[in-house]
């Protein structure tokens, strides 16, 4: 290494900015997206527990376990705060079945099939351990998906976290972890307030969702974005103005980053959900929403209220027969809309 | 300043850690500051942040040469043995000797562009040490421990680790530091505990390079 080493603020800084806008009034949580990144990426020794792409149910202890309380990002003053590593059990545990066992001659009726935690123990946890859980009294519970991967930060604390320099953002905006300059330190875990990156015990370096770049280099959107079945997702440059992403981020301001208040400037935007209607205490359906905005609020901050004013109002005057360019764009009834020029086929 | 005593013994006696090559010996007592972590808040903020590292506060250094390789044998305490990565949040114990590549360096930083340093590097779950060559924070490479005939040899017992460090006085070619016999020499020493979490610059060390002499 010469004596030219990188600024911090040069490791951070991009040419241009890729996001991802989930609409979660259409997200299922069928885990299409968790699966499609596990059978392209974590599927390596040492990977088994990771899950780059990712969806939990809110509120909810969320993916790794109780990530929100874990710290990181930084305080309003833009100071880095202390984070907690996560551990094997947090980020979904590497289950074992005892197939052997009950698939062997005669078995069948008396064994059954009994998952074992990475430490030999029974679980008592795991990935979606609290799925469809949610908050609230019946007859009025809610809950919502929330499907997550890296958020590819503008102002990324892992970089700053890296002692070793290995993380930087590429001119795309996709931020990486050069597998060559890390050392397994886990100092950009600690930082990174999503707990979006996983610690590989067998290479004993850091790994994390990657934006599939490689396809992007290609022109085909990530494998979470492309894959999902409930057409959620959009995917293109935050500053092309063509761009579904651009229009709804930056036109719309309907979608919003989960936790602004952590600092980091994320670039995975949520279209907030709306809430299923309330029933009254006779059995009949109200015009109040279930799902409390202060709920929302704590996710997505004050902004959710006019995002969610927005989509109501549009939505309205779609009933009322008047187009709306906004629901448009929500519903795209031709899947490659939403992907701007990362329409291209993965195979 | 501490000598660095001629012997006579071979190389393979004085890398056993318990040999009686080692008996006899004066042990050089260094005492262990936790490294000063906000010197690096602008490669790492986050370890900038680290308050409770340099749990380890003094290790005994016994130092031989037979005219062919250094040897250096460390002992210090450590109640708790972390030779594994067990989970994600687990970190092993280590020990490093570090050494400027010629004339001065900063320690405390590992050197910087134009004063580079050479470090042994044990950590207690690899089955090699590193040889590692810095020019400041953040530009520490390790390279293998073949590419200067560096060897280790750990062993925990009694509540301590006990470690010797052998390299040839003259490797080949490289960015080695270089020994003779009747010449001075710097050494400073780093301790991590694994399980108080430590890595990277969270770490024990002793500070100022202490002055060595080889024995004619
Ligand atoms: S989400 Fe976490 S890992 Fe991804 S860029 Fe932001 S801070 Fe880094
Ligand atoms: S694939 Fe789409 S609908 Fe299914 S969980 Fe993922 S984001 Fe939700």
């Amino acid at each position: 290494m010469s004596s030219t080493i990188p600024t911090k603020q040069e490791l951070k800084s991009s040419k241009r900015q890729l996001a991802t806008v989930i609409d979660l009034s259409k997200c299922m949580g069928c885990q299409t997206c968790t699966v499609a990144c596990k059978n392209l990426w974590t599927q390596r020794p040492g990977t088994e527990h990771m899950r780059w792409a990712n969806v939990a149910t809110c509120p909810g202890k969320g993916y790794p376990r109780e990530w929100e309380s874990k710290g990181g990002g930084f305080d309003a003053e833009g100071r880095p705060q202390p984070g907690q590593l996560t551990t094997m059990v947090d980020c979904g545990d590497n289950f074992q079945f005892n197939h052997h066992e009950v698939l062997s001659a005669g078995n069948a009726q008396r064994k059954k099939l009994e998952p074992r935690s990475a430490s030999g123990e029974a679980p008592t946890w795991g990935y979606n351990w609290d799925e469809d859980q949610g908050k609230g009294e019946w007859p009025n519970p809610y809950f919502f998906y929330m499907p997550r991967k890296c958020n590819h930060c503008s102002n990324a604390p892992c970089i700053d976290a890296c002692s070793r320099n290995a993380i930087y953002k590429r001119e795309d905006g996709i931020v990486v972890i050069d597998q060559d300059r890390c050392e397994g330190h886990r100092h950009c875990i600690e930082a990174c307030p999503y707990s979006m990156v996983y610690f590989n015990p067998v290479s004993q370096k850091s790994e994390k969702c990657i934006d599939c770049f490689p396809r992007v280099e290609k022109g085909i959107a990530p494998a979470c974005n492309r894959q999902c079945v409930g057409r959620t997702r959009a995917y293109g440059y935050l500053d092309d103005s063509e761009s579904q992403v651009h229009k709804l981020v930056r036109v719309w301001k309907v979608a919003l980053p989960l936790h602004p208040e952590f600092g980091t400037e994320p670039n995975v935007f949520y279209v907030p959900p709306m809430s299923p209607l309330a029933y009254d205490d006779d059995g009949r359906l109200t015009e109040a929403g279930r799902l409390p905005i202060e709920v929302l609020e704590g996710y997505f901050g004050p902004a959710v209220r006019q995002a969610l004013a927005t989509i109501l109002e549009e939505r309205d005057r779609r009933k009322r027969g008047e187009p709306s360019e906004l629901m448009d764009l929500l519903i795209s009834r031709r899947w490659h809309d939403r992907f701007a020029e990362f329409t291209g086929e993965p195979i | 300043m501490a000598k660095v005593k001629r012997v006579a013994a071979t190389n393979q006696k004085l890398l056993e850690v318990d040999g009686a090559a080692w008996s006899g010996f004066d042990r050089v007592g260094i005492d262990l500051i936790p490294a000063p972590v906000t010197m690096a808040a602008s490669v790492s903020g986050q370890m900038a942040l680290s308050q409770n590292h340099g749990k380890v506060r003094r290790v005994e250094a016994r130092l031989a040469h037979n005219g062919q390789s250094l040897s250096v044998r460390l002992s210090w305490q450590d109640a708790q043995r972390d030779d594994q990565i067990g989970d994600l949040d687990r970190f092993v114990d280590g020990a490093a000797v570090m050494f400027p590549l010629q004339g001065d360096a900063n320690p405390f930083t590992m050197g910087d562009a134009q004063h580079p340093v050479n470090a042994w590097l044990w950590r207690a779950d690899q089955p090699e040490p590193f040889d590692v060559i810095a020019r400041g924070y953040s530009t520490s490479q390790r390279r293998p421990a073949s590419s200067s005939q560096l060897e280790a040899n750990a062993l925990y017992r009694d509540g301590g680790w006990h470690l010797v460090f052998q390299r040839p006085l003259q490797p080949g070619n490289g960015e080695f530091t270089r020994f003779a016999p009747g010449e001075p020499a710097r050494i400073a020493f780093a301790i991590w505990e694994g399980s108080n979490a430590e890595r990277a610059g969270q770490k024990a060390i002793s500070g100022a390079f202490v002055d060595l002499e080889l024995e004619a």
